[in-house]
Order: structure tokens, then C-alpha cells, then sequence
């Protein structure tokens, strides 16, 4: 569910919760229904209070935006143009001089810069760290839990599969003024952190294809999911 | 590779078991996940979504249901050797659909629950909606009568029907690409 939603819905169940039980208990005297107006409102306490928010999100948000700045900055030095692999172990692969599929066999997470015959690539750790998701989990519903309310980056995810490919839609996505080339190599910000977490819980190589902006506030990308990827 | 269709697999594997075998084959295949099956002209829109069995067949057969319960009702006033039939469409049209139907629009996506959890909640959710509708229309002056129940169960089972079809189209829209 939406985080909207659920705003709409807890606030629904209040206003009508204390308007039933306060009309029913002082105009109408009747008990039945002021015990239905006090479960209305029990049920929006305990939506409350089973919220899964994470108290420290300011900060995660401006720890992410640091995140967002820093990698820019290496993007264009490094003048990367072509689409990262995301690894299942939360690395991500971004191509800078490379053809074909990375060879993740040789792949060493403490260096900056990955070689392999197919060419060269710069070794990111991406923001979301491996024991965050469960491999093999429902794939929405990691999702919901990481990007949605975990980190507040968007307000909903919805997620298809169609053949090798993976539709992903984000709702009302957070801005981080991410520069273009790090839209163009990574995505927004909430769709880098999908697509790792998409990379984790499927465990397997991920690459972000076509992306675009339909309707309002509605972001939607084409992931391919890259089975010939030599894994480690 | 050219994937192939479900009619030619049905085809190659009917000429050497059999049909039934063959249907019954491929259909636990799919179940196990050993096939995938692609629609390759998904719906383009809500009403085709709807008029399309292939997608929208639990909308209509719910549908059915409902209007054949509430005209079973109505006749069997008249004609009691339908009684058993209305005690059958009755006990499923209270215990079963009012959750079930809730299920569907709570959980769009076949994949988020088991056939088993569905029926487990489907049954829970029945027996905790219709003493609410119930206590609302006590207050009501219809009263808990059978036909204010029948209707207003009925009323409440077409909307909460359609809300899961539209939920669900939602990610027929998004497999087609989101447009």
C-alpha cells in the first residue's frame, strides 16, 4: 500500500473512530456502537503504532544525498556513459571502457576499478547493504521495505516480470539532484537503490534499461536481468 | 530462439500422451514454474481488461454468483425444491465471497498469497465483515432482514469485486509497459 494511502486510511479511521464513539456514547447512549467507534479507533492506533518508520530517516536522507554528490563527482571523472551491473552482493559494475558482460569471477569488492577481458569497469558499493535483504523474498515486498519505508525515497514500488526483463514502477520518486550522468549510468537515486535491492533478492545480475517519466510523479524502468554474467 | 506457443506445446505433447495428460502436464509445469507463459498482447484497457476471460474470468464468474444467489432466493418462495440449492449458494455467498473478494482487492497479485492462505483468510474476513454490515443495518431502518442483508452483502461484493479488478489491471498495465 501507498504511503498516501495509508496517511488517508489512518486518518479516515481516526476522524471517524471518535466522531461514531463520541455520538454514539453522548447523543445516542448506545454501547454496541461506541464499542465499534473504540475498535475503529484501536485500529488506527495499532496502524500507528506497527508503522515500519525508521526514526533516523532525515538523517539516512542526507547521508544519501552525500552518497549522491560524492558519486556524481566520480562519475564524471571518470566520464562514465553506459548503464551499470548491479552485482547480487550489492556491488555495482559501471562499464567505462568494457564490451559485453563482466566477469564478476575475479571481481574484488576493494578495488575501485574491475578488469576483466571484457574491459573496465568502476567497482561501487551501493547504499544498501547485503543482510537489508533476504534472498528469494517476494520481490515487491523487499522492495516496499527497503526503498519505501526504510528510506522514504518514493512512495510506492510496484514490480511485473515479462520474460528476462523486470518492469519496475516508482511513485512519486524523491529528488536528489542526481547530475544527469548519474541518471544516465545509475538512474535516479530511488531507482539505484531498487534496482541493488532487486539485484540482492533475485540474485542475479541486474542492468537498468529504458527508463520513463509516465504520468504524474510516476517513474517507470525496463531492468534486464543478465543471466550470462560469469558470477563468483 | 523463437519461444513457443502454449498451443504448440499442447500439440507435441498431446500427439505422445494424450490430451488430458498433455493438459494436465503442462498445467503443473506452469504451477512448478518450469514454463513461463507471456502474454504477448496483454490488455490495453480497463475494459478490455475486464471483457477478457483470460484475465477477468473470477470477476464475472463472482459476478454470476451473486446475481444467481440473490434469484435463487427470489424463487425459492416459489419453488422449494430449489431450497438445497439456495442453502449451498447461501452458506458460500456468507462465508466464502464477502472475504474472498476482499482477499482479491487487498492482494492483487496471485503471487502474494498461496491458494491455501486465500481460502484461510477468505473464510476469517467473511465471518468478520458480515456481522459488521449487519450491526450497521440494525441501525438502519431496512433492520437485519433477509433481503436488506442479501441486498446490501450484494452491493458490497460488486463494489469490493471491481476495485480488485481495477487493482489488478494495474499490473497488467505495468507487464504492458506502464503507458
Amino acid at each position: 500500500m501507498h504511503r498516501e494511502t495509508e496517511k488517508l486510511l489512518v486518518a479516515t479511521l481516526l476522524a471517524s473512530g471518535l466522531a461514531l464513539t463520541l455520538y454514539s456514547y453522548f447523543a445516542l447512549a448506545n454501547i454496541p456502537l461506541t464499542a465499534l467507534g473504540i475498535g475503529i479507533l484501536v485500529t488506527a492506533a495499532s496502524i500507528i503504532a506497527t508503522y515500519p518508520y525508521t526514526p533516523y530517516r532525515e538523517a539516512v536522507q542526507s547521508v544519501l544525498h552525500s552518497y549522491t554528490a560524492n558519486i556524481s563527482k566520480l562519475l564524471e571523472e571518470f566520464s562514465a556513459n553506459n548503464p551499470a551491473f548491479y552485482t547480487p552482493d550489492g556491488l555495482v559494475l559501471v562499464p567505462l571502457k568494457a564490451r559485453g558482460m563482466p566477469d564478476l569471477k575475479k571481481l574484488k569488492a576493494e578495488n575501485l576499478v574491475h578488469s576483466d577481458p571484457s574491459g573496465y569497469y568502476l567497482v561501487l558499493q551501493s547504499p544498501v547493504s547485503t543482510t537489508t535483504v533476504e534472498r528469494e523474498t517476494d520481490l515487491e515486498a523487499a522492495l516496499t521495505e527497503v526503498v519505501v519505508y526504510s528510506l522514504g525515497l518514493c512512495d510506492g514500488v510496484k514490480v511485473v516480470s515479462r520474460d528476462e526483463t523486470l518492469i519496475l514502477e516508482v511513485s512519486k520518486p524523491r529528488s536528489f539532484k542526481e547530475g544527469t550522468r548519474f541518471k544516465k549510468v545509475l538512474g535516479s537515486l530511488p531507482l539505484h537503490v531498487s534496482v541493488t535491492v532487486i539485484a540482492m533478492a533475485l540474485g542475479k545480475v541486474v542492468q537498468v534499461g529504458e527508463v520513463r517519466q509516465t504520468g504524474k510523479n510516476r517513474v517507470i524502468a525496463l531492468l534486464k536481468v543478465v543471466e550470462h554474467a560469469t558470477q563468483g | 530462439m523463437k519461444e513457443k506457443t502454449l498451443e504448440e506445446l499442447w500439440k507435441e505433447a498431446s500427439r505422445k500422451e494424450g490430451r488430458l495428460k498433455a493438459s494436465l502436464d503442462l498445467y503443473w509445469e506452469w504451477v512448478n514454474k518450469e514454463i513461463e507463459l507471456v502474454d504477448t498482447n496483454p490488455p490495453r484497457s480497463f475494459a478490455e481488461f475486464l471483457l477478457r476471460p483470460d484475465y477477468s474470468l473470477w470477476y464475472w464468474v463472482s459476478t454470476a454468483f451473486i446475481v444467481a444467489t440473490v434469484a435463487i432466493v427470489a424463487v425459492t418462495e416459489a419453488i422449494p425444491i430449489l431450497l438445497p440449492l439456495r442453502y449451498l449458494l447461501g452458506t458460500a455467498y456468507v462465508l466464502f465471497f464477502p472475504g474472498f473478494l476482499l482477499v482479491e482487492a487487498l492482494y492483487p497479485k496471485e503471487e502474494e498469497l498461496s491458494p491455501l492462505e486465500r481460502l484461510a483468510l477468505s473464510i476469517g474476513l467473511s465471518l468478520a465483515i458480515v456481522p459488521l454490515i449487519g450491526l450497521v443495518l440494525n441501525y438502519t431502518p431496512f433492520g437485519i432482514r433477509l433481503w436488506p442483508v442479501l441486498y446490501s452483502l450484494a452491493v458490497y461484493m460488486l463494489a469490493i469485486s471491481f476495485i480488485a479488478s481495477w487493482r489488478k489491471y494495474l499490473y497488467v498495465r505495468l507487464y504492458r509497459g506502464g503507458s
